[in-house]
This record gives structure tokens, C-alpha cells and sequence, in this order.
């Protein structure tokens, strides 16, 4: 079921309705059954992933929890490798098989092995959010298995909630054990913050995702669908495609925070403005929060993180980062992807030392601080939005014509462009409003903090709900479903 | 070592977490009322929606709404010829010229005519239900090879809130292509009307708003003359055979694989509801077949799937022949221009008179050109 659907507000109605009469046992249950009624909607069968994924780690965790944290680690590691093959395996095979297959074919073809890729291919349906998921039960396991939680959850209903909890459950934010799991055994309670809260979370969720995500992706879609002609249109695109992917997602996180406060529950959040933001490593401590600490936590530390030296540290982010682009999906865009934002992190370690004696050269007034700072936030978005070019085409040959418009064409495109910037495609020149829009509201909320002060008048708090409400109305509910669910 | 996940906050008390449950309730309340508020303002004759109608769907509906019976069968014999279909059918023929030569020829019938782009079989039950038809009317409908697509819905890509508007809730639960989670969405999309018009809502809204930015007054809304008009040809539309390019003769053709003639087609089960709406009212059915170009069929059309599509067309027991424009008769491949709206408009007049003694072929050597020429062609507003 997508949130922005009408169905969804339909099925949120009967949940909130039925849900506050309840006792805390049978809310429980009763989360537990809408949750795999939201999930099923795309395909029932689909819940028998969840449910394996479910049972398998709740099998592991009472067996890892049977023994001491010392034992953990000796014999606890058959059911580690258990849970991981399992949620590893599924992953892999809805996910990656029919990618890695085409790739072996065509290895094997350049071997002059003469294979049929159709032969092998078995062009599986990808669960949706199947990749949440599935870290979010591996990370319950692997906390067990190093102790870091020390008693396993004994209740099935608790944990199979937790892994399927509607509001997170497709697109995140990827929730940890040591945080949701202990809120599913606490009595229910809410306060009227939390309903303020939570009313606001989800209308600016919808905001961001119907009147501005959607209108920027209608603006942009038609540019994707062919190879790139025009260098400024070209351009122009891959800028605002990173505004629509940055507001499709964290309206999705939104929602999600303001669904699980209405049910009394509380969801990390997972983005901290990472819009306008001066450097590389910056926008991803604030970009994704929850997938990044799951990636620091399990994988870049286990690695050996940044204790071993320069060059491990920077093969360790390299790594780290070609998995989360391989994390995004089965193709060689992602993987391209992962790696320049990987080489993008390792090139601004290098860098540090000349970016910092510029930094405090221009310390001094504040027009050239200010004016340096936004140059870096411009240079460090334009970086972004150039490797999100991968991110976006649907295909190698797409996306090497979108970076052939845009870096090879020299500067005269932009040149004449500058001189009569009127030539601009006029659906594109159309969408720059909402950038705009976007851009002032992140600035407006670093600077002024406006969602506090709205949160803490009642009279701002209506009046706010009440015009992002007929916004939303008046746009209409239904809309493309928001990007990260193919993830 | 990673850093801790901090612990869950603290939780309300008791009787804060009743409070906020009674504010939550409240709050659905307002919302509801708040929603019902503004679904109230849009509807088919709403304020804005006169001003940002643009989908021939809307303006045939309100076509419709605003048929005058009694005008409309004011003439001697009060019978009246229902031209309803596509584009194909509302650029095939010129309803003020057909009128004046069914005039002067004293027959008992007068033409009006309900065309949309998109609206085959399956879009006009929608605005055939609404008519009213009465025994001895005649409806000429179009139909054509190309609405008959396995993936018609997609292809032609229809928005859902056109296909909510021209089929009622059974049509759309029928719908094959749509899946489970597409039906239900339609189906509880409540009040239908605002779903149906806001789209329109917002873009007369935005009109009227631009309207009073620019010229500090709001613009004039639209005329409610789109479902006579046909479209203007613009200069990409002239394009011959042998200028369309490999793919999309490619994402054109049309291949046995992708007809479907099969009964719970959307546009078969269309077909069959508008042969027992006018059964049941006692008019008479006819239907045209909109072939295109002469050379439409060797370009875009499979050899079986045009060979099928004759067998089933021979099997339809009430069909007329029309004569075929020549390809300077048209202005892409399937829509006539004004020189073969003037030979279908003029033929229909006399079938009309004479009624299928003159075979369509003998006629269009001989034939006589319409009396009058027709109103000066406007371009419909919005998306038709």
C-alpha cells in the first residue's frame, strides 16, 4: 500500500479508529495484523518473506539470548550465520541473482563460453523494501550476538511487529532493536505534543511528497526517459533531481514519524537538513541517518574503521560505500554510483588540509565566511547532483549521455545559455519555484527553526495544519509512489 | 566500538495519554469536516472548474448536462442521429454541415455529436447512459483496430479520474488491466465528483489566480464547444508514411500478439453495454469503423492482426461502409483533416437519405460536395 494512496488514508482512518480502543495486548496484535494488511496490498505472498525473516531471527535470538555474553561469541556463531544466510540469502536472490547472473553470462561470453543469459535469468519480482527489512532483523541478531543487547525478546508478537511495523516498514527509517523494540512493552501512552506532532510530521510528509516531489518528478521524468540532447536541459535535470529524491524520501521518513507518534510510538529521525550542506562527509552524517549508522555500525567498524592507518581507513570507506550503492540495487549504476560518492569522501579527506586554510582565510568577514560557505554548499550539492546521475538513468547508455551533455560538450552551452537563459526548457524553468520553495524552507528551519516554533503555538500549529491540509487536498493524494521503495 | 542507540523516551502520564486519545478524535473530526469543506467546492459546475475545464471527457459531460431535449428535437420528424466515439469520429465529421444537409434534404433526422479524444467504446457508454434516446433515434458510433490493443488502458495512457468518470463502479471492478489495488482505490475514492474534477479544480484555480496577477481581472471561461470541434493540424502532424521513424513505427505496430478481441476487452465490454442501452431504448445502432490512411495498415498493422480484425468486423451485425479518404484526406494517420471531414460528412448525409442503396465506392466518384461550408475551425482548449 503506498502512503500517498487514498486507499492508505482509508486504512489509516479504520487503524487509528480501532486502534485507541484497544487493550495494550491486543494493540499489539492488532499493529501486527494491519501491518502485514499494508504489506500484502502489493502482493500476499509477498508476507511469507517477512513472516520467514521473522521467524528465523526470533529463533536465533532466543538461542543466542540462552547463552552468556561470553558464550555469545563461540557458540552463538552458528545461529549469527544462520540469521545471516538466511536474510542475506533472501536478499540476494530477489535481488541480485538475476543482476549477477547477466553479468557471469556476459563474462562468460567474453570467454567465448557462448552462453543464453535467458536460459539463466528468472526475472524475479523485488519485494518491496526488502532491504529494510531484512537489515532491521540481522541488526536485532548481530546485537545479540555482541551483546550490545543483552536479553532477547520474548514475545513473538512484539518482535514480529517490530520487524514489520507499517509506518517504517518499506522505505525506513530502519529502526534499532535497542529503541523500538522496549516501546512494544511499555503500557500505551500518548500526550497531546506527540498528536501535534505527529498531525504535523504526517501533513508535511504529504506536502513534500505531493505538491513538491511529484511536481518536480513530472517536470523531470521526460528528460530521463531518452539519452540526454541538450546540455543545459541536461543539466538542469540532474539539479533538480536531486531536490525531488532529497523531498520524495524524508517526506516518506516524515509520514512514517508522524504515523508511529499517533500510535505512541517513538522514530528516530533520519535526515537532519542535508539539503544545504558545505562538504561530502557533512551530507552523509545528515543524509539517510539510519541506513548510514547501520553501515558505520556493521560494517565500517567491524572493518577496523578509521583505527588502522590512512590508507585502510580510506579502503574501508571506499567499501562501505560501493555496498551501499550495491545496497540501492542490482545494477552497474549503483555501483557507480557507491564508488564516486566513495571517491568523493576520499578525495575530501585529501583535501581537508588546503579546504581548511581557505576556510580560515575567509573567517575574517562576513560576507567572504558566508560566501565561501555557500560556494561549498553549491560546489558540494553540484557534486551530489552529478553522481546522482547514475542514481537516476534508468541505464549505463542514459546516464554516460547525461554526463557527455553535461561535462564534455566544453562551456559554451552554458555560455550561450548564460546569455539568454530563456532557452531553457520551459517544464524545467517551471519547477526551479519549488526549489526555491524547498531551499528557503531548509534554511529557514536551520536558521529560525520554524518547526519548533510552529509546534509550540497552538494558534500557529492550526493554521499551518489546516493550509498544508487543503494543499494537500486540492493536489490530490494519489501520485507515482516515492522512490525509495524500490530499495 | 559503535556508538549506543539511546533508549526510547519517557512515556505521558495516564491521564495526559487520555487528553491527547480525546484530541486525536477531535482532531479526526475537524479533518473530516475540513475535507468535506473543500470536496463541497468541486464538482462538474463548480466555480473553478468553469474556468480550467480542458479534458473533452468534462466537456462532453457537460455537454450532455446541458442538451436541451426539446431544441434538439425541435425540427419536423424530431429524431435525432447521436454521432458518439473518439477523435477519430469527432474530427470525421462536420455536425453543422451534416445539419444543414439533412435540412435540405427534409429528413426527419439532426445530428449532435459527442467526440473525445480517447473515448472508444469503453468511454462512450459513459456519455451514451446520460443521453436521452428514444425510439427511432439512430447512434453512430466508431470503432477501430487500434482501441482494441491488450494494453489499451496503458497505451493510451487514460488518467484514472477520466476512466472513474465515464464508468461506473462495476465498469472499473471488470477492468482487467487494473489491478486489485487500482480497482479499490477507485472504488472508495469518495465524493466521487471532487475526485473526478479537482485536477480541473486546480487548474481553473491557477488560471483565474494568473488571471488576476497579469491583467488584475479574471479571464473568460473557456466556450463549452469542444465536443463539436475538431483539432487544428498543427505543422509536426503532416507528416507522411515515410517520415515516422524506425521505433515508433515499432511502438506503434500493432501485431496479432497485441489484439484482443476477447470479451472482457475494455472496450468490447463497452461495446456490448452500448448495444443494450440503445436496444433497450429503442433506437437504432450503427457502427463505423475508422480505418486511418489507406497506407495505415501497411506501416502500423500486423498482416494476421489486420486479417482478424476483418473477421470479427464481418461478424458484427450492424456495421456500415464508408468511403475511405485518400491520404491527402487526413492529417496524421488515423484523423481526417477538413478535405475528408467534408467527403464523411457529405456521404453521411446522403446514407442517411438513401440509406445504404449507394455503395460507398461508386459514390466517391460521383459524389456531390456539401452545401455549405462548415464554421471556421478553432483549437479546443487543453489536452484534446
Amino acid at each position: 500500500m503506498l502512503f500517498n494512496s487514498k486507499i492508505f488514508v482509508v486504512f489509516l482512518v479504520v487503524v487509528l479508529s480501532v486502534y485507541y480502543f484497544l487493550s495494550d495486548r491486543q494493540k499489539i496484535w492488532f499493529l501486527l495484523l494491519m501491518s502485514y494488511v499494508f504489506y500484502g496490498f502489493w502482493d500476499p505472498t509477498l508476507c511469507t518473506l517477512i513472516m520467514l525473516s521473522t521467524v528465523v531471527d526470533f529463533g536465533c535470538g532466543r538461542q543466542l539470548g540462552a547463552l552468556s555474553l561470553e558464550d555469545r561469541k563461540t557458540r552463538g556463531r552458528p545461529w549469527l550465520w544462520l540469521s545471516l544466510a538466511v536474510n542475506l540469502g533472501l536478499l540476494g536472490f530477489f535481488k541480485y541473482y538475476d543482476f549477477f547472473v547477466e553479468e557471469l553470462v556476459l563474462a562468460g561470453n567474453w570467454l567465448g563460453l557462448g552462453l543464453d543469459s535467458e536460459r539463466y535469468i528468472l526475472d524475479l519480482i523485488l519485494p518491496v523494501g526488502i532491504s529494510f527489512y531484512t537489515f532491521q532483523t540481522m541488526a536485532y541478531t548481530i546485537d545479540l550476538y555482541r551483546g550490545d543487547i543483552r536479553e532477547p525478546e520474548r514475545d513473538f508478537a512484539r518482535f514480529a511487529l517490530y520487524v514489520a511495523f507499517f509506518p517504517q516498514l518499506v522505505a525506513g527509517p530502519v529502526e534499532r532493536a535497542p529503541h523500538l523494540l522496549p516501546q512494544f512493552s511499555r503500557p500505551f501512552r500518548l500526550s497531546r505534543d506527540m498528536v501535534r506532532e505527529g498531525v504535523f510530521m504526517i501533513l508535511l510528509g504529504f506536502v513534500k511528497k505531493v505538491v513538491i516531489a511529484d511536481r518536480l518528478a513530472r517536470a523531470i521524468e521526460p528528460f530521463y526517459l531518452e539519452h540526454a540532447k541538450d546540455t543545459i536541459d541536461a543539466a538542469v535535470a540532474m539539479l533538480l533531481f536531486t531536490c525531488q529524491i532529497y523531498v520524495d524520501f524524508s517526506s516518506y521518513s516524515d509520514i512514517a514519524i508522524g504515523l508511529g507518534l499517533l500510535l505512541g510510538y517513538n522514530i528516530r529521525s533520519n535526515f537532519n537538513l542535508p539539503f544545504v550542506v558545505p562538504s561530502i562527509p557533512e551530507r552523509w552524517r545528515r543524509w539517510h541517518i539510519s541506513m548510514s549508522h547501520c553501515f558505520r555500525d556493521y560494517i565500517f567498524i567491524p572493518l577496523g574503521g578509521s583505527r588502522k592507518g590512512v590508507v585502510r581507513t580510506q579502503v574501508n570507506i571506499m567499501l562501505v560505500m560501493f555496498l551501499s550503492g550495491l545496497r540501492h540495487g542490482a545494477s552497474n549504476n549503483f555501483v557507480v554510483w557507491g564508488l564516486l560518492n566513495g571517491s568523493t569522501m576520499v578525495g575530501h579527506k585529501l583535501l581537508i588540509r588546503p579546504l581548511r586554510f581557505i576556510s580560515t582565510r575567509t573567517e575574517r568577514f562576513t560576507v567572504t565566511r558566508v560566501g565561501y560557505y555557500y560556494l561549498c554548499c553549491w560546489v558540494t550539492f553540484c557534486t551530489i547532483a552529478s553522481i546522482n546521475i547514475f542514481f537516476r538513468c534508468p541505464d549505463w547508455d542514459t546516464a554516460k549521455s547525461f554526463v557527455d551533455a553535461i561535462f564534455n560538450r566544453g562551456l559554451e552551452p552554458y555560455v550561450e545559455f548564460l546569455k539568454d537563459p530563456e532557452t531553457l526548457h520551459s517544464r524545467l524553468y517551471d519547477a526551479f519555484g519549488w526549489v526555491w520553495l524547498v531551499f528557503a524552507a531548509h534554511e529557514a528551519q536551520r536558521y529560525l527553526d520554524l518547526r519548533t516554533k510552529i509546534l509550540s503555538s497552538w494558534r500557529t500549529w492550526s493554521v499551518v495544519c489546516l493550509a498544508f491540509f487543503w494543499w494537500i487536498v486540492n493536489f490530490g493524494i494519489s501520485g507515482p509512489e516515492f522512490i525509495y521503495y524500490q530499495f | 566500538m559503535p556508538k549506543p542507540v539511546p533508549p526510547p523516551p519517557p512515556q505521558p502520564s495516564v491521564e495526559e495519554t487520555r487528553r491527547a486519545v480525546r484530541l486525536s478524535q477531535a482532531l479526526a473530526l475537524v479533518f473530516l469536516a475540513a475535507f468535506g469543506l473543500i470536496a463541497a467546492q468541486v464538482g462538474p459546475d463548480s466555480f473553478f472548474v468553469e474556468y480550467g475545464r480542458k479534458n473533452g471527457a468534462s466537456w462532453n459531460l457537460k455537454a450532455v448536462a446541458d442538451l436541451d431535449e426539446a431544441e434538439v428535437r425541435s425540427h419536423e420528424g424530431g429524431r435525432v442521429l447521436w454521432l458518439v466515439g473518439s477523435s477519430m469520429l469527432r474530427d470525421s465529421f462536420d455536425v453543422q454541415a451534416i445539419n444543414q444537409g439533412l435540412a435540405e434534404s427534409g429528413s426527419p433526422f439532426r445530428a449532435v455529436k459527442f467526440g473525445q479524444t480517447r473515448g472508444a467504446s469503453a468511454m462512450s457508454r459513459g456519455i451514451l447512459r446520460r443521453l436521452p434516446l428514444r425510439e427511432g433515434d439512430m447512434v453512430l458510433h466508431g470503432v477501430s483496430i487500434v482501441n482494441l490493443r491488450r494494453d489499451w488502458l496503458e497505451y493510451v495512457g487514460l488518467p484514472d479520474w477520466r476512466v472513474m468518470m465515464m464508468m461506473e463502479d462495476a465498469d472499473i471492478w471488470a477492468l482487467k488491466e487494473w489491478g486489485t489495488q487500482k480497482k479499490v482505490e477507485a472504488l472508495v475514492a469518495r465524493p466521487q465528483a471532487f475526485y473526478e474534477y479537482h485536477e480541473e479544480s486546480m487548474h481553473g484555480m491557477t488560471r483565474w489566480l494568473e488571471g488576476l496577477v497579469h491583467k488584475q481581472r479574471p479571464p473568460s471561461k473557456p466556450k463549452g464547444l469542444n465536443h463539436l470541434r475538431w483539432r487544428k493540424p498543427k505543422k509536426r502532424d503532416k507528416k507522411r508514411t515515410d517520415d515516422f521513424e524506425e521505433e515508433v513505427i515499432e511502438d506503434r505496430f500493432l501485431a496479432i500478439t497485441d489484439l484482443d478481441l476477447s470479451e472482457d476487452h475494455p472496450n468490447m465490454m463497452g461495446l456490448q453495454d452500448i448495444r443494450q442501452l440503445v436496444a433497450e431504448s429503442g433506437a437504432e445502432l450503427v457502427l463505423l469503423e475508422h480505418p486511418g490512411r489507406p497506407s495505415f495498415r501497411e506501416v502500423f498493422v500486423g498482416r494476421e492482426a489486420a486479417e482478424a480484425w476483418d473477421a470479427w468486423w464481418a461478424r458484427q451485425p450492424d456495421t456500415v461502409h464508408f468511403p475511405q479518404p485518400e491520404d491527402s484526406g487526413y492529417y496524421d494517420m488515423t484523423h481526417p483533416n477538413p478535405e475528408g471531414r467534408e467527403m464523411l460528412s457529405a456521404y453521411l448525409v446522403e446514407w442517411m437519405g438513401e440509406r445504404r442503396r449507394t455503395p460507398a465506392e461508386d459514390w466517391v466518384k460521383n459524389r456531390k460536395r456539401l452545401p455549405a461550408p462548415s464554421e471556421p475551425v478553432l483549437d479546443p482548449p487543453g489536452d484534446e
